[in-house]
């Protein structure tokens, strides 16, 4: 369908005769819009007649998505409390209870310690909030990293194509081939053997070692997906318009194409930051993780340590921490989908 | 059709060509096979190493050692693993041969269970059925492997235990046989199967019931359908002939780039229950920094990786008849 509309849209444009009725159409389709974003909305707000931009839409339209509404409301405190973990936490990270009847070495949750303590009689509950912590930093400066170069490299691969759009789907190619668990370990090696990189990314256990590894990886999903939507924007009418009346290629990609990208890009934002979280706490599993110091700990670190003890029945060390991971990731996967709705014209407003 | 296969079998030739040789570079730079052997025989001697590099081809540039691996590799000269000094090829053929049976067991699972859940749900958009299915699909994408791995671990091994009083797992945790056991046992067999083929079909399952959902209601809307409802065919003809099969067009192409993704979750089921696959293979090797065995490894990978491609082509072909591929 979509292939024979582009077909004829062409032709047109060849005949140089119907471009006036193309922009024609664009305008009403455009009100059409609008008129149902505002007759949706609070009469208060439509009746001046005022257009509200596609991001001021978009926020309304989240803000019906009550599922959407409740994970970005639990997300919030979770990376809340994370931030700030000695707010939550009731002991210190590497405190040591003092052995009374109810806390002991891996004793189960009790009033003193709510989610049991781990094998050095630590409490869990406050362990989990400053694991998380360096989880949710790590996911948080991974996704920017990894978003801000594969919107760049992905809009210049698109919007100029030629030996640079072959360049960047042939590396993300070979990349994508393999199981990403695997890139990222044999990058791992490399990034550490290689003199100039390692000098700069430091030890391959280090929290900034583990951010730019991630990233490395990260960033080309992002580039795909941003180069996919600049190839379809390049074509419209705005952009044509705008090089008519002579704007430069950095001024078109910077204000026509990344801005009308964004919601592909929030969505890949989010999608960047699960990825992350979840590449951190699988290396940390393996053992191949950050390791941020003695007697600290990652979410990633939690689960692990919790593997050898599942066998002896420490129930509380196992599900506590995955069910934190989970309910995060959960949430961010929600955020995620309300935004892709809230971004996509087509989408029904009518499930909200 | 069978032109276009050999035209493709031939493309994949210069592909794995290429991409072993990054591969090879990127192994060759990150695990330094001497480094290795130094690390596990730290008393070697010079001239000990010496005959080591040569009889591995560790000696020249790096283009000359990867074509003196690639010589060895093609005659099937295929060497001895660094830990151990142990052939590479039986333990990999046997590793290869356990990541196939769990492998195909949990995608034909995930995959019916998930295209039959989502067809239900896109039947009956809106029902209880398909809320609770697309929630369950939601969470199932956002639990990593290991995580689903390990509760069921705790599950069977010791909460199911102690509730019904059994004095040892209802289901086996780890292996696949039971320690000592010599032989073949199907039973045996299946019953270590079933917790690791849980976890990689419940990311299957996820990932496929809300692919053919989207899909199915996406072709249900469409001209062709209503038409062919028009024309008197019976409900059910319409599902299997033309709604179902125009579905999983899409599908078949999504499930050839899933393939790394399923792959990725084998190798992290596989070494949470010690089933020695492929996955369990790479971390032992990745371990001991085993180039001979890393290298085979990889083509192995890479090769699985484009005949899902050509096969998700043929496919492609079979459901949509338009398609030509010659």
């Amino acid at each position: 369908m979509t292939e024979i509309d582009h077909n004829t849209d062409l032709e047109i444009d060849l005949d140089n005769v119907g471009s006036s009725t193309d922009v024609a159409q664009a305008i009403v389709t455009n009100t059409d819009a609008d008129l149902t974003g505002l007759t949706l909305g609070d009469e208060s707000e439509g009746v001046g007649g005022e257009s509200l931009s596609p991001f001021r839409l978009a926020l309304r339209h989240y803000k019906r998505n009550r599922v959407a509404m409740v994970a970005l409301i639990v997300l919030t405190v979770i990376v809340l409390a994370c931030l700030f973990p000695s707010i939550p936490a009731r002991y210190g990270e590497t405190e040591r209870l003092p052995k009374t009847e109810t806390t002991y070495i891996n004793s189960p949750p009790s009033a003193d310690a709510w989610f049991g303590t781990d094998d050095l009689n630590r409490d869990l509950y406050s362990r989990i909030f400053y694991g998380g912590r360096i989880s949710i930093m790590i996911g948080i400066a991974v996704a920017l990293i990894a978003c801000t170069v594969g919107t760049i490299v992905g809009a210049l691969a698109g919007y100029r194509g030629g030996g640079l759009d072959d360049i960047l789907m042939r590396i993300t190619d070979v990349f994508l081939a393999f199981p990403i668990l695997v890139s990222l370990l044999v990058l791992r090696n490399v990034l550490a053997e290689l003199p100039l990189v390692s000098t700069i990314m430091g030890d391959k256990t280090s929290v900034r070692f583990m951010v730019i590894l991630l990233s490395a990886v990260g960033w080309m999903a992002v580039a795909r997906i941003v180069r996919g939507v600049v190839l379809s924007l390049k074509e419209r009418e705005f952009v044509e318009a705008s090089r008519s009346v002579g704007a430069s290629g950095p001024r078109i990609m910077f204000r026509h194409l990344i801005p009308n990208a964004l919601g592909p890009i929030m969505v890949s934002l989010s999608l960047s930051v699960v990825g992350a979280i979840l590449a951190e706490s699988t290396l940390s599993f393996f053992g191949y993780g950050p390791s941020p110091g003695e007697g600290r700990t990652t979410w990633g670190l939690l689960i692990a340590q919790s593997k050898k003890t599942v066998l002896s029945g420490y129930w509380w060390l196992v599900v506590f921490p995955c069910a934190f991971l989970v309910v995060t990731i959960v949430c961010i996967n929600f955020v995620g989908d309300g935004l892709r709705d809230a971004f996509d014209p087509k989408s029904d407003t009518s499930r909200a | 059709m069978i032109r276009f296969v050999i035209r493709r079998m031939m493309w994949t030739v210069p592909t794995m060509f290429v991409i072993t040789f990054l591969v090879f570079v990127a192994i060759r730079i990150g695990t330094d096979p001497v480094q290795s052997y130094l690390r596990l025989n730290p008393r070697a001697s010079q001239a000990k190493i010496q005959q080591y590099k040569e009889v591995n081809g560790l000696t020249g540039n790096i283009a000359q050692q990867y074509f003196h691996w690639l010589h060895n590799f093609v005659t099937f000269n295929w060497g001895k693993s660094i830990k151990g000094s142990r052939p590479v090829w039986p333990e990999l053929k046997q590793a290869l041969v356990n990541t196939i049976v769990l492998g195909s067991i949990a995608t034909f699972v995930g995959v019916t269970i998930g295209l039959g859940i989502g067809i239900i749900s896109a039947l009956r958009p809106r029902s209880f059925f398909d809320h609770a299915t697309t929630t369950g699909a939601f969470v199932g994408i956002s639990v990593p492997p290991y995580v689903s791995a390990i509760l069921l671990q705790l599950f069977f091994a010791i909460t199911i235990t102690r509730w019904l009083g059994l004095d040892k797992p209802l289901l086996p945790t780890s292996g696949i046989y039971p320690p000592g056991h010599k032989g073949f046992d199907p039973f045996l067999r299946m019953k270590h199967l079933v917790l690791p083929v849980t976890v990689v079909a419940i990311q299957i399952i996820a990932v496929y019931s809300r692919y053919m959902r989207a899909s199915l209601l996406e072709v249900k809307n469409s001209d062709y359908l209503r038409t062919a409802r028009a024309k008197g065919i019976s409900d059910r003809r319409i599902l299997v002939r033309h709604a179902l099969r125009n579905a999983l067009i899409p599908i078949v192409t999504v499930a050839a780039i899933d393939i790394g993704a399923i792959m990725g979750g084998l190798i992290i089921t596989e070494r949470i229950f010690e089933n020695k696959g492929m996955g369990d293979f790479f971390l032992t090797a990745y371990e001991n920094g085993d180039f001979p065995q890393l290298m085979p490894w990889m083509v192995f990978v890479v090769l699985g990786v484009i005949l899902a491609n050509l096969l998700a082509d043929v496919l492609y072909a079979v459901l949509d008849p338009r398609i030509r591929l010659d």
